[in-house]
C-alpha cells in the first residue's frame, strides 16, 4: 500500500501550529521536525485512490500554501493495480463538474499574493 | 505488509521529506548502487518527463522499480518532484506492454521475430534510401538521437530526419539563432531565485513545470518579494499566482513587445552602453528570413513608432498602462527581470518574430547576463535540448550546431564518422511538416517519401490537421510507417510495423534539459519479454544493411559505421546478448563530443556525468584537472570563452562583431480568425498530471484518476449566453474536423469570452483532428495556440 512523504509550506508561524494540530487528528499522518514554514509529513494509506484522496486532503488544508510529494512507495502495488489504457478507453466517462480537480503539487496561491487584474 | 517492513517504507519516507523541508543533503543511499535496509537498490536518474530535468531516485527491488524520491543532491530539483515525476515509476508497469514485434497482415498485427523485423526494415530501405525518413523525439536519449542521426545522413546519405521538437520549441532555436547566432539559452534556473520580476509570455510554469516554479513559491514563502507578470491569452494556475494578469488577444505578443521597446527608446530609459557595446538592429525588409538586413538604430527607432501604448492595447487588448507598467520595470536598471516562455511563444506563425523580439527587449533594456536578468525559453521534453537542439537530430542540421548546407561542417562531420567526402548530402531533408506531407500525399502529387521508422512520440495523435498530415500516407498501400514505443497509441495503431522499446530506466540513457543540463544514468532493470532500446534497433538494422553489402554502412577502412572495439576487438553490439557487454552510450556519447567542442558547447567526458547530477556546457577542463560548468553564457564572469577583460562577448554573433542583434519584427494578423461561422478561438495545451498524449501518464492510476480525460474549458459567459451545462457533450469543429467532448465551465484554467481550451493527452479525443497546419516560415514550427472553431451541442450528456 501506498506511503507518500510530503513537504507542506505553511503561510506563516501562526498557523503553522493550527495547521500541526489539525495534522495531527488525521490517524494516517505522522509529523516530522519542522523547519521553518515547512512541514515534513508522512501519508499512509491503503490503496491508489485513498492515496490520492489524502494527499489531496492535506494540500488543501486552510493555511497550507504548498504541498510537494517527494517520496512515493509503491512497492506493494500489484500489477493488478495497473489497468491498460485499452481497458479504460471503453469505461464510461467522467464529464464536466465530475473531472476532479486536482491540487496535487501546487496548491492554492500564496496569501500574499493578489489576485492578479485582467 | 508486515509491520517491520512498513514502519522502514514510513522511516524512508520521512527522512526523504525531512531532508527536502530543512534543504539538506543527507538523504539514504544516494550513491550508485546503494542498498539499504529493505534491499532495495537505489540510483540517480533524470526523470523521464519534462524539459526541467529534475533527478529521482529510484529504488530497485527484485529487478522492479518499487520506489521513486525526490533527489536532495540534484541542484535542479533540490529533492521535490511534481505530480508526474513521483509516478514515474509506475508508468513502467501499464499491463499493456508492447512486448514483440508486430507486422502487418491485413487488419491484424501478428508478432513476428526481431530478426524479421529488422529484415523488414532493411527491404524498405533498399527499396529507395532516399525516401526512407526518420520521425524521431525530443524524449530520444541523446545516444538514440545521436545514432539515428549518423544512421540517416552517415549512414544512408539521406537528411530525411526530423524530431517532434519542431513541433514543440523550433521557434525558441530561431529566436536564439538570430538573436545570438547560436542556440539556447544564456541564462539558467538560477536566474529565478533572484529575479525580482518574473514574466511569463504565454506560459503556465505552474502546471508545466512546476519544480522550476517551486523556486518562486519557496522564495515568497521566505517573505521574500517577486513581481510575476502573467502575459496570456487564458488564466491558468500560474495566473493565480501573479500579481498581473494581461490577457492579450491570441497573436498580439507581438505588439506588446513592440510596445515596451518604444516606450524604452522614446523615455530614454533603454540601456544605451550595452547597447552601443553589444547589440546591432536587424529586420526583414522581405519575405522572412533568420539572418535579415542591417538597421540603423533610427530606422529601428522609426519602425516601432506606430507601437503607442494606446496603438498596441488596440491590437491586443492589454490596458495601455500595464504597457507602461512593463516600460517601467525594463526601464529600471536596478530590478532583475526574468522572462519565461514555452509553447505559447513557439507554436506560434509569429514564432520566430516574437522570441526575437522578446529576446530584444531583454537586451534593449541591458536586462541581460546578470543573474536574474535572462530571457530564458523552457522546453517541454527532457531533452529537446540535449538530444535535438546540440545532436543536431534536425533536417538541416549536423552534431555540434553544424549544419549540411555548409561544406565545411560536412567536411567536419564526415572526418569525425570516418565516412567517405561527400556522403551527406547538402540539401537540408524534409522537417516534420514537409516529411509527414510528402508520405501522405501520393506519388503522382509529389509525395515522395515511401517509409517513415517513428521512435518515442506520437504523430498519429500530435500532428495538426490529422486528416491531412497522417489519415492519407495510413491509408496508401504504398506508404510504410514503422513505430518503435512503449505501449499501444494511435499512431502503433496506424502502424505496418511495431517494435516494442525499453524506457527509461531499462536502458542506459542520457538526456540535456532546458538550462543546458547534460544528464546520465544507467539502466536499472529490464524492459519486459523482448523490448529492447532504440540505440540498439537502430544499430541493429544498420548492422543488417551491412551484412548484405549496404555501402553507407561502411566507413572508409570498410568498417561498420557502429563499430565499437573493446581491449581491440570488434563487439558484435548489434546482437541484443551482447549490446550491454559494452557500455554503448559511452562509445557514441564520447564520439558525440568531439563535435561538440566546434560551437562552444563543450561536454565533459561521460564519467563525469556519472559522478554528477548534470552539468551545464559549455564544460571545460581547468588547470587542476576538473571540469567546471557555465551557468550564465557570453557574460564576461562566468562563461570561459568571452576573451579576458570583456563585460559580455556574443561571440557566435552572425554579424561577425560579437554583438547579439535586436530585431524589429512588425504585428501581423494569425492566417484563421474566428468568424461568424466559427466564432471561437481554439486553444490547445496540456495538464499537469499528463505528459504530452499521456501514453504513459495514463497508464498510471493515479495520474489517470486525477485527470481521466479531455474536456473543452468554456467561458462562463458563453455556456450561459450558449445555454451549456458543465458536463454537456459538445461538438468542437473547425474547417478540418470536430471532436466530442464535455464542457467544463470554470474550470482549471478560465479561456476569455471567444475563446475555448481544449488538452491534447487523451488519445479519445484527437483535437488535432481540428487544428491548423499553418506553420512559422522560418522555424517551420505549427500554430496550435489558435484557430478558428464553433462549438455546437450534441443534446446528449456523457454517460456518468
Ligand atoms: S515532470 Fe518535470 S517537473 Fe515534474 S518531476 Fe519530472 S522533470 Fe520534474
Amino acid at each position: 500500500m501506498p506511503v507518500t512523504g510530503l513537504v507542506l509550506t505553511v503561510t506563516d508561524e501562526d498557523s503553522r501550529r493550527a495547521v500541526m494540530e489539525s495534522l495531527r487528528l488525521l490517524g494516517y499522518v505522522d509529523i516530522g521536525e519542522v523547519h521553518d514554514l515547512h512541514i515534513p509529513v508522512v501519508v499512509e494509506s491503503d490503496g491508489v485512490a485513498d492515496e490520492q484522496e489524502r494527499v489531496r486532503t492535506i494540500a488543501a488544508m486552510p493555511a497550507v500554501s504548498h504541498a510537494v510529494v517527494v517520496h512515493f512507495d509503491f512497492s506493494d502495488l500489484s500489477d493488478a493495480h495497473m489497468p491498460e489504457a485499452r481497458e479504460f478507453a471503453r469505461a464510461r466517462r467522467p464529464i464536466g463538474s465530475q473531472i476532479p480537480l486536482t491540487d496535487n503539487f501546487v496548491g492554492k496561491p500564496a496569501p500574499s499574493v493578489r489576485r492578479g487584474t485582467s | 505488509m508486515d509491520l517491520k517492513r512498513r514502519t522502514f517504507l514510513k522511516a524512508a519516507a520521512m527522512s526523504a521529506a525531512t531532508s527536502a523541508a530543512a534543504g539538506m543533503s543527507n538523504a539514504r543511499a544516494q550513491t550508485r548502487g546503494g542498498i539499504d535496509d529493505d534491499s532495495v537498490r537505489w540510483d540517480k536518474a533524470p526523470c523521464r518527463f519534462c524539459g526541467t530535468g529534475c533527478h529521482v531516485q529510484v529504488g530497485v527491488r527484485d529487478g522492479r522499480v518499487v520506489s521513486v524520491a525526490g533527489d536532495q543532491h540534484a541542484e535542479v530539483n533540490r529533492g521535490l518532484l511534481c505530480v508526474k515525476g513521483y509516478h514515474v515509476g509506475l508508468a513502467l508497469y501499464g499491463q499493456d506492454r508492447l512486448r514483440t514485434p508486430l507486422l502487418r497482415q491485413g487488419d491484424e498485427l501478428v508478432p513476428i521475430s526481431w530478426s524479421r523485423a529488422l529484415d523488414v526494415i532493411a527491404d524498405r530501405v533498399e527499396l529507395d534510401p532516399s525516401g526512407f525518413a526518420f520521425y524521431g523525439s525530443g524524449q530520444w536519449t541523446i545516444p538514440e538521437g545521436y545514432a539515428a542521426q549518423k544512421f540517416m545522413k552517415g549512414g544512408l546519405g539521406c537528411n530525411h530526419i526530423d524530431p517532434n521538437a519542431r513541433l514543440c520549441m523550433a521557434s525558441a532555436v530561431t529566436g536564439f539563432l538570430a538573436t545570438y547566432g547560436v542556440d539556447e539559452p544564456a541564462g539558467v534556473f538560477d536566474d529565478l531565485d533572484v529575479a525580482d520580476v518574473v514574466i511569463t509570455w504565454g506560459n503556465n510554469p505552474a502546471e508545466m513545470h512546476p519544480v522550476i516554479f517551486s523556486r518562486l513559491i519557496d522564495r515568497r514563502s521566505r517573505g521574500e518579494e517577486i513581481e510575476l507578470i502573467d502575459i496570456g491569452t487564458r488564466r491558468t494556475r500560474t495566473t493565480d499566482h501573479a500579481q498581473r494578469y494581461l490577457e492579450f488577444n491570441p497573436h498580439s505578443d507581438l505588439a506588446v513587445a513592440n510596445g515596451i521597446a518604444h516606450l524604452l527608446l522614446e523615455r530614454g530609459t533603454w540601456n544605451r552602453d550595452f547597447v552601443d557595446q553589444h547589440c546591432a538592429f536587424r529586420w526583414d525588409p522581405g519575405d522572412p528570413t533568420l539572418r535579415g538586413e542591417a538597421l540603423a538604430f533610427d530606422q529601428y527607432r522609426e519602425m516601432l513608432r506606430e507601437y503607442t501604448p494606446e496603438r498596441v492595447e488596440e491590437i491586443s487588448g492589454v490596458p495601455a498602462d500595464e504597457i507602461r507598467h512593463l516600460a517601467d520595470l525594463f526601464g529600471d536598471p536596478e530590478k532583475r527581470i526574468t522572462s519565461l516562455w514555452c509553447m505559447g511563444m513557439n507554436q506560434h506563425t509569429q514564432g520566430t518574430a516574437i522570441n526575437t523580439l522578446v529576446h530584444g527587449v531583454h537586451l534593449l533594456s541591458g536586462h541581460f547576463g546578470r543573474p536574474g536578468d535572462a530571457p530564458t525559453s523552457l522546453t517541454g521534453q527532457p531533452s529537446a535540448c540535449g538530444t535535438v537542439r546540440e545532436v543536431g537530430t534536425l533536417a538541416h542540421a549536423l552534431p555540434g550546431g553544424r549544419v549540411v548546407a555548409n561544406a565545411e561542417h560536412r567536411a567536419q562531420t564526415e572526418e569525425i564518422w570516418n565516412v567517405p567526402e561527400g556522403r551527406i548530402g547538402s540539401s537540408p531533408g524534409y522537417h516534420t511538416m514537409a516529411m509527414w506531407s510528402a508520405w501522405s500525399r501520393p506519388e503522382s502529387d509529389g509525395g515522395d517519401i515511401h517509409t517513415i521508422w517513428v521512435q518515442v512520440t506520437n504523430p498519429g495523435q500530435t500532428l495538426p490537421h490529422l486528416h491531412g498530415n497522417f489519415d492519407p500516407g495510413v491509408r496508401d498501400p504504398n506508404r510504410f510507417l514503422i513505430v518503435s514505443d512503449v505501449y499501444p497509441t494511435v499512431t502503433t495503431q496506424a502502424a505496418d510495423l511495431v517494435l516494442p522499446s525499453a524506457m527509461w530506466v531499462e536502458k542506459n540513457g542520457m538526456v540535456g534539459n532546458s538550462e543546458r543540463r547534460t544528464q546520465q544514468w544507467f539502466k536499472m532493470v529490464d524492459p519486459p519479454g523482448e523490448a529492447r532500446d532504440d540505440t540498439w534497433q537502430t544499430i541493429a538494422v544498420a548492422r543488417r544493411l551491412y551484412d548484405r553489402g549496404f555501402a553507407g554502412m561502411r566507413d572508409r577502412d570498410g568498417n561498420f559505421l557502429f563499430r565499437v572495439e573493446d581491449e581491440g576487438r570488434e563487439v558484435p553490439i548489434w546482437e541484443w546478448d551482447h549490446y550491454y557487454d559494452v557500455n554503448v552510450d559511452k562509445h557514441l556519447f564520447e564520439e558525440y563530443r568531439l563535435f561538440t567542442r566546434l560551437k562552444h558547447k563543450d561536454l565533459a567526458p561521460y564519467d563525469e556525468y556519472v559522478a554528477h547530477r548534470g552539468m551545464r556546457w559549455p564544460v571545460v577542463q581547468q588547470e587542476d584537472g576538473s571540469w567546471r560548468e557555465t551557468r550564465w553564457r557570453f557574460a564576461g564572469f562566468d562563461d570561459p570563452y568571452v576573451e579576458d577583460g570583456r563585460e559580455f562577448q556574443f561571440y557566435h554573433s552572425s554579424s561577425s562583431d560579437d554583438r547579439a542583434q535586436i530585431w524589429f519584427r512588425p504585428y501581423v494578423n494569425p492566417p484563421e480568425m474566428p468568424d461568424e461561422e466559427f466564432p471561437f478561438w481554439l486553444c490547445t495545451g496540456r495538464v499537469v498530471e499528463h505528459w504530452h498524449t499521456g501514453t504513459m501518464t495514463m497508464r498510471v492510476p493515479q495520474l489517470r484518476a486525477a485527470m481521466p480525460n479531455a474536456y473543452v474549458e468554456v467561458n462562463r459567459a458563453d455556456a450561459r449566453r450558449l445555454g451549456f451545462t458543465n458536463g454537456e457533450m459538445v461538438r468542437v469543429e473547425s474547417r478540418r474536423g470536430h471532436v466530442d467532448v464535455p464542457v467544463w465551465i470554470g474550470g482549471r484554467g478560465a479561456p476569455p469570452p471567444g475563446s475555448v481550451f481544449v488538452p491534447f493527452f487523451d488519445e479519445r479525443v484527437l483535437i488535432n483532428n481540428v487544428t491548423l497546419d499553418a506553420y512559422d516560415p522560418i522555424s517551420k514550427q505549427p500554430d496550435y495556440k489558435k484557430c478558428a472553431v464553433r462549438v455546437v451541442p450534441l443534446n446528449t450528456r456523457a454517460a456518468h
